[in-house]
């Protein structure tokens, strides 16, 4: 029944490629995907990728236009570079950790994209997604901001909600977008807080 | 294929119009359709292509679809009309219209399937709403309708004769309609009280079309003339305006995205209620609910199979609106814009680029309906393009406003008068203009089509980036598709015009006479313009005869000048539609008989050939007007002394061509008749335009053996007061041997000459 209420979608809204709007079953086409520049690992933080492109059309319209099915084409995306990352063995995580969003915020999206894109990581490394931090501050958000107050308006934002699944546990904090590093840092604060071993980040793209 | 929907509306509408052309019997579309589901079966087994047999089967649906709903389609009253006096009970089906002297009102009768009729009531003070129900006693009779070429037949429609009627308790108006009724009736009063009452119902127009505000003809010629109609009738653009301000409201509110939805959805629904539904509103109400919905599923539209999902739910709700002119402009014109615009876009201004992709797709739609082009439309849609959306807009909310604070509505008001005056003054000087608008012969179907082609060839052309160099190769390629669309467009019409060739239309103007002489060298006269009798102090020029006939007609020939216009005499019948051909149409000459008459009409004709700077002559005996080689027109009468009888003094021509003549009388009466008669000119002619409607006391004995006509045409009306043609004229006209065609039995009469050989063709 659902399936048959799909394709019926499917021929009034003809599916296509999310970057680059041309036709084809792919959330993003083989073109798009193709052309997204990998970057190297940089003092010890892993973005999969450049914030440019079709990454960038992409993670904007999951985020803003509700494009859940990207969540998908851009998990598999992480997924490749992980594969080619050698300092990240997915084998010695105990769970991923996604950045939460504010209940407010996730009430008015109606999801939270991290989490999308952390349980495709972890169905692949067969790793748990546990959302053990919570935001407690339901900040600005930080691309609205200048540089120096990125840090001063995400302070005390986050808090460690399951600090049973945290306390000695190598964990793996999951992001969107790179681009000061506030939010990130802020978040491995908390986690490490609450006596987390070992605590890397990954973030789907890293602004320039 | 990406876009399967709009393959399928491509094959369906292929259908109806195969339906419509062929109109081939139910069984065999029947077969047709069990023969290719069984192959698309057959396929879908084997695992062969299906999509040909889908396409296939889609059309013969389409060609099904259309015999079907012709069909269904019944004519209830059909039996009623003609039947003497009979009580009929029902309710009003529509608005009531008032004017100063009565109310028209739509009926809706009880117990008739399919059937709807229009009633007069000389009561202005009748007070009666949309679905009270209502008695009346008196004559139902079927509406006239002309019969004339390249003019569309107009629909049957019935009127009724009321002696008595009283109203019922009770009313049976849908619900819907009456909020629709309600909100148009409020807005309009909001309106008239921030704007004149012309600004008012201009305005009225561009916010919800039409329907809501009503426009008088005149307004909706000029519009059209000035290539702007679509401001007045195609309200789509307003409409995903509309929609497009009422989704951002609601989703500033916070509101869950769903609520939002649902309500913007609801809010388009009123609109589509409201405005009546045109198939440009529903094309617009369809493609924002499929974007609406595309939001509730997380999915985005293509703009293409959008557009063409909405064409397919209108024409699978009834074929017929595949041949709706508001749904062919209003298509065309989106398509122009998605398709065209863009590209254009790279090669021009884009404001340019958006005016003239529209123009250019609806252009063959309008020569092809109305034999009208309007290069103006470009300069009046570049005047007006770039601020007339702000219009809507703002005229909208002024309007919504004036429900709540009218004070501040009107001074709002102030700004948006101006803008409307500005907007009237375009559309009113741009046709003007030399060239901005020209009737020409309608394009052949095949001519259309070729238009359509060449658009999209010159599209993909500007795509790929080519820039126009043209070769020799490639211009012989161009002449080699161009050069056979003229071949066949010749070998589909009718057969050519040996070159030096006379027509001669009888034109069906009901009870009265207009007649077109096309002449060998090109040059048109137009004698008599018809009219209704009944008008007796016919105003101004807005005789419908006039608007809705001859000048339509004139129009569909692609007579954009007249050499010389002949009326017989001043009565209504013959006058009443001049007036509105000396002011649409640019005539040279006007030959009139000059016979005294104090009518409003006559004053007015009178009045049109000085402001037009016409040349006027007396037409009187004796008088030979050379209409070129071969071609001369004897004046037989009147002659002096008058004989001070309208009728008798008409103006006679006898036209000769070769070896044929043609006697034109006018309503010459017996008097007439022996006067022409003692001047002794010849008068043997070989049709004869019999006088005065076939009366009794024309079409004498002797004169009618002095013509020796072998075709006698009678221009009459069909169930005409004066029972014309009488038994005694026409006895008459069979003794002397004469074939008779009569309008109101053949439609209007064409008679083809090359000045031996005679063809008539008539219309019914």
């Amino acid at each position: 029944m659902h399936k048959l209420f799909n394709s019926l979608l499917d021929l009034i809204f003809p599916p296509r490629c999310e970057a680059c709007g041309k036709s084809g079953p792919e959330a993003l086409c083989p073109e798009c995907f193709a052309g997204v520049r990998f970057m190297k690992p940089q003092y010890g933080i892993h973005c999969a990728a450049a914030y440019d492109g079709a990454v960038r059309t992409a993670l904007h319209r999951f985020k803003f236009q509700k494009r859940k099915r990207l969540a998908e084409p851009l998990g598999i995306l992480l997924v490749n570079y992980l594969g080619q990352a050698p300092a990240l063995k997915m084998k010695e995580f105990d769970s991923i950790v996604p950045v939460p969003l504010h209940r407010k915020r996730l009430r008015q999206r109606g999801f939270n994209q991290i989490d999308l894109l952390a349980s495709v990581i972890g169905r692949y490394y067969e790793l748990p997604v546990v959302p053990s931090l919570e935001r407690v501050k339901n900040t600005r958000p930080q691309f609205d901001l200048p540089k120096h107050e990125r840090f001063e308006n995400i302070k005390g934002a986050f808090r460690v909600c399951r600090s049973k699944e945290v306390y000695d546990k190598r964990l793996l904090l999951l992001d969107d977008i790179y681009t000061t590093g506030a939010t990130a840092a802020e978040c491995v604060r908390a986690l490490t807080i609450a006596g987390a071993r070992r605590v890397e980040v990954l973030t789907l793209a890293r602004a320039a | 294929m990406n876009r399967p929907i709009v393959f399928i509306t491509i094959a369906y509408s292929l259908g109806i119009i195969a339906g419509k052309l062929l109109n081939a019997p139910l069984w065999c579309l029947l077969i047709a359709i069990l023969i290719s589901s069984s192959s698309l079966l057959y396929a879908a087994v084997t695992g062969s292509k299906t999509s040909v047999f889908l396409l296939v089967l889609f059309a013969l649906a389409g060609a099904f679809a259309f015999q079907i709903s012709g069909l269904i389609h019944q004519d209830g009253l059909a039996p009623l009309a003609g039947r003497g006096v009979q009580a009929i009970s029902g309710y009003v089906a529509d608005e009531p219209k008032y004017k100063e002297n009565g109310v028209s009102l739509k009926i809706k009768p009880d117990g008739i399937a399919g059937g709807e009729f229009y009633v007069w009531l000389n009561d202005p003070d009748f007070k009666i709403n949309y679905g009270d129900n209502l008695k009346l006693r008196g004559e139902l009779s079927e509406m006239q309708t002309f019969a004339n070429p390249l003019l569309p037949r107009g629909m049957k429609s019935y009127r009724f004769l009321a002696i008595y009627y009283e109203p019922l308790p009770g009313n049976r108006g849908s619900p819907l309609k009456k909020i629709a009724l309600g909100f148009s009736r409020e807005f309009n009063g909001v309106l008239t009280k921030i704007l004149p009452p012309r600004e008012a119902a201009l305005l009225g127009s561009i916010l919800l079309g039409t329907t809501v505000s009503p426009l008088d003809d005149e307004t909706k010629t000029s519009y059209r003339r000035a290539g702007l109609i679509h401001l007045l009738v195609a309200s789509g653009t307003q409409v995903s305006i509309l929609i497009g301000v009422c989704l951002g409201l609601m989703r500033s509110c916070r509101l869950p995205d769903w609520s939002a939805i649902l309500a913007t959805s609801l809010f388009n629904l009123l609109l589509v209620v409201v405005t009546g539904g045109g198939a440009s509103i529903l094309r617009a109400a369809i493609m924002g609910e499929v974007m609406l919905i595309g939001l509730l599923f997380e999915r985005q539209g293509e703009i293409y199979t959008t557009l063409a999902f909405s064409a397919l739910v209108l024409i699978i709700a009834d074929p017929n609106t595949l041949f709706d002119l508001g749904f062919q402009l209003s298509f065309a014109a989106t398509w122009a814009l998605v398709y065209i615009a863009p590209v254009l876009g790279k090669k021009m201004p884009q404001l340019l680029a958006v005016t003239l992709a529209p123009l250019l797709a609806t252009t063959p739609i309008v020569a092809y309906n109305f034999s009208q082009v309007t290069p103006g439309g470009i300069i009046a849609n570049l005047l007006v393009i770039p601020w007339v959306e702000f219009l809507t807009v703002f005229g909208f909310v002024t309007t919504v406003l004036g429900f709540f604070f009218l004070p501040l509505a009107q001074l709002f008001g102030n700004t948006l008068w101006l803008m409307l005056v500005i907007l009237e003054r375009i559309a009113r000087l741009v046709p003007a203009l030399p060239g901005a608008c020209f009737y020409a012969a309608a394009p052949s179907l095949i001519m259309v089509g070729g238009f359509y082609a060449g658009l999209i060839l010159m599209v993909e052309f500007l795509k790929k980036g080519g820039e126009l160099v043209v070769t020799r190769k490639r211009l012989a390629f161009a002449l080699l598709i161009i050069l056979p669309l003229f071949v066949w467009d010749r070998a589909f019409s009718a057969p050519a015009s040996s070159g030096r060739q006379l027509t001669v239309t009888f034109l069906d103007v009901g009870q009265g006479d207009s007649a077109l002489i096309e002449l060998p060298d090109g040059k048109k006269v137009l004698i008599d313009g018809g009219g209704l009798d009944r008008v007796k102090e016919a105003r101004n020029d807005d005789d419908p005869i006039g608007s809705k006939v001859v000048v339509p007609f004139l129009q569909h020939k692609g007579i954009n000048r007249l050499d010389l216009v002949i009326l017989t005499h001043p009565h209504a019948d013959h006058l009443g539609g001049l007036n509105k051909v000396l002011a649409e149409i640019k005539v040279d000459g006007v030959l009139d008989g000059g016979q005294a008459d104090n009518s409003r009409a006559y004053e007015r004709f009178k009045e049109l050939i000085a402001a037009n700077r016409i040349k006027y002559a007396l037409g009187r005996a004796g008088q030979v007007i050379d209409f070129g080689p071969e071609v001369k027109g004897y004046i037989l009468n009147p002659s002096e002394p008058l004989l001070r009888d309208t009728n008798s003094d008409s103006i006679v021509m006898r036209l000769v061509y070769g070896e044929v003549a043609f006697l034109f009388t006018g309503d010459l009466g017996f008097p007439g008749e022996e006067r022409v008669l003692s001047l002794g000119s010849g008068l043997r002619s070989t049709v004869l335009k019999v006088g005065h409607h076939g009366s009794a006391t024309s079409s004498g004995g002797e004169f009618l053996r002095a013509v020796a006509p072998r075709y006698a045409v009678v221009s009459v009306g069909a169930r005409n007061r004066y029972r014309h043609p009488t038994r005694a004229a026409l006895e008459r006209l069979a003794a002397a041997g004469a074939e008779i065609y009569r309008t109101d039995l053949n439609g209007a009469i064409e008679v083809k000459t090359d000045g031996r050989e005679l063809a008539i063709e008539t219309m019914k």
